[in-house]
């Protein structure tokens, strides 16, 4: 700014020079309008106008006027065509944005349906397992009584065995007399039949 | 001294920069060589060199890289635009898909015409008179009463045998004491025959602030509309578009006042340019004039008091004419191009109603949005 008004200051003195130095008293002050179109001039300098015009016409559009012509439209399309492109990759781009999305989603679906299938695999497995234990327990248990009753019988069945030959050598001790084998057998069984069915009924 | 009283004399005839100096004139009369044609050469070579320069800048392939789009440089940006400018604003408008075959003619009108406007606002006539006087006119020769020897003499001094033989024909022809000799030749003449600095002037001024130069410029516009109307529409369709489509005794008028019009066309180009750029020389001339009046008339202490006022508005009136000079540029070559497009075949009217339908798009949806 301060180097503008320098100069400007200095153009101004410069300009006003011519006055200050004194103007000369003669001189014409008179305009001539009619010098404005003499014919001596004004006739070469019409057709020096055409043939310029035309000779840099021709000369320009050879050195510049072409390669201009062709650098706008170059430039214009090459503008055009990366837009479109960009309008194209941008359509690219949304487009695979919705696949991945829609493809995340998918594989979100597919993961849960898993986890809850691998979750009832599990409670199907577990509740199967638990089934199994139990009816293996039951019949273990099962089992075990029945053996304890079998036990409990064979005790039993002894216990009267025991108890009739006592019984029987008991009541020949008290009879004084050698009961037969055969009697004994007889008596034994009969007394055995009675702890039978005294020992079911008493069941 | 003599310069200075050039450049004070330049604002004594308000149309000292706009007369067409001779420099170079036949025996008859005629001149080869003037202060114009030399302008109009200065812009013709200045475009020559500065064009192709530009138009390296803006020429696509060079390295087949995305910097070849690139335009680089300030002068070649200036008229990179200028001429994007004229071909989508002025041409495409009016001429649409013929553009392209228009351009360079456009560009060129609008070109020579701006440069020679431009080279108008260089005060180069005043430089060179302060030379050209100084050195041929010895500062005694440009006093008021000099004879035409006196100035032959002075001539002579300077340019040895040549200027001697100057000498002895100007001596001669003693009777117009306000010719220079050069063998057959005219060198230079003193138009206002006032024998004063313009004695021999300077080199400058503004070619198309001479009516023959614009006169010159409105004939070519109007060959070059006439030509391509003929070319584009033949010479049937030519007299048909004279008669704007009316039938027999009304169609008569109408080409007559069609020629009339064709006629006033570049008439108007050539009034309007001329006017324009002699206007203001003339409107600078006459505010700087006031300088040497009010010296001449109150003495240096009112020179002074008046200078600094008149400068301060010459300088103004200085930035005006650059707009001018643009403007009427513009205005010549806009026109140009519009007087072309009314001889062309409209078949380019399809995009234009594209182009407006895409215009109003907006508009009826802001309507509705508005509702």
């Amino acid at each position: 700014m301060a180097k503008l008004k320098r100069v400007s200051a200095v153009l101004f003195v410069l300009m006003i020079a011519p006055a200050a130095l004194g103007a000369p008293e003669e001189g014409g002050t008179q305009a001539h309008a009619e010098l404005l179109a003499r014919p001596e001039t004004a006739v070469p300098a019409a057709i020096a106008a055409i043939v310029m015009f035309f000779l840099l016409f021709f000369l320009l559009k050879k050195m510049a006027w072409g390669a201009i012509l062709k650098g706008l439209n170059d430039r214009e399309t090459k503008i055009r065509t990366e837009i479109e492109s960009a309008e194209n990759a941008r359509a690219l781009a949304t487009k695979a944005l919705e696949d991945y999305q829609k493809e995340l989603a998918k594989a979100r679906a597919d993961s849960n349906a898993m986890i809850q299938q691998a979750r009832a695999d599990a409670q199907r497995v577990a509740d199967e397992l638990r089934a199994r234990n139990e009816a293996e327990l039951a019949g273990m248990k099962n089992r075990a009584k029945d053996e304890i009753e079998a036990a409990k019988r064979a005790a039993l069945t002894e216990l009267y065995n025991e108890t009739a030959m006592l019984s029987t050598q008991i009541a020949g001790q008290i009879l004084h007399r050698e009961i037969r084998p055969a009697d004994h057998a007889r008596l034994v069984e009969e007394s055995l039949s009675q702890i039978g069915s005294l020992s079911r009924n008493g069941d | 001294m003599t310069g200075v009283r050039t450049l004070v004399l330049a604002g004594g005839d308000p149309l000292h920069h706009n007369y067409d100096y001779p420099i170079l004139s036949l025996p008859n009369g005629y001149a080869i060589l003037t202060n114009h044609i030399v302008m109009m050469l200065v812009a013709a070579l200045l475009m020559l060199w500065v064009m192709p320069r530009a138009a390296r800048a803006i020429a696509t392939g060079k390295t087949g890289t995305s910097h070849d789009y690139v335009t680089k440089g300030t002068l070649s940006h200036l008229i990179e635009v200028i001429c994007v400018f004229f071909r989508e604003e002025v041409a495409r408008p009016a001429l649409g898909r013929n553009t392209d075959r228009f351009m360079p003619f456009i560009w060129t009108v609008f070109f020579f015409i701006l440069f020679n406007n431009l080279l108008g606002m260089v005060p180069l006539l005043d430089a060179t008179s302060l030379v050209l006087d100084g050195v041929i006119n010895k500062p005694h020769a440009a006093a008021p009463h000099v004879e035409g020897s006196g100035a032959a003499a002075g001539f002579a001094g300077s340019h040895g045998a040549e200027g001697h033989e100057a000498s002895s024909l100007a001596a001669g022809d003693s009777h117009d004491s306000h010719v220079m000799k050069l063998g057959p030749f005219t060198l230079f003449q003193d138009l206002t025959k006032e024998g004063t600095a313009s004695h021999f002037h300077g080199v400058g001024g503004t070619a198309t602030g001479n009516i023959a130069v614009t006169f010159a410029l409105a004939l070519i516009a109007i060959m070059i509309i006439i030509g391509s109307g003929l070319q584009s529409l033949g010479l049937r369709g030519f007299v048909d578009h004279l008669t704007l489509g009316t039938k027999f005794p009304l169609s008569v008028l109408m080409v007559v006042l069609e020629i009339i019009g064709l006629i006033a066309k570049p008439f108007a180009l050539m009034v309007r340019l001329f006017a324009n750029m002699t206007a203001g020389h003339v409107m600078l001339a006459s505010i700087l004039g006031f300088c040497s009046m009010a010296w001449n008339g109150v003495g240096p202490l009112g020179g002074v008091i008046i200078s600094v006022p008149a400068i301060i508005f010459a300088t103004l009136i200085g930035l005006l004419e650059l707009l001018v000079a643009f403007i009427q540029a513009f205005v010549f070559t806009f026109l140009t191009a519009m007087f072309i497009s009314l001889f062309q075949h409209h078949d380019h009217e399809h995009e234009h109603e594209d182009d407006h339908s895409h215009n109003e798009a907006p508009v009826q949806g802001e309507l509705a949005g508005a509702h």
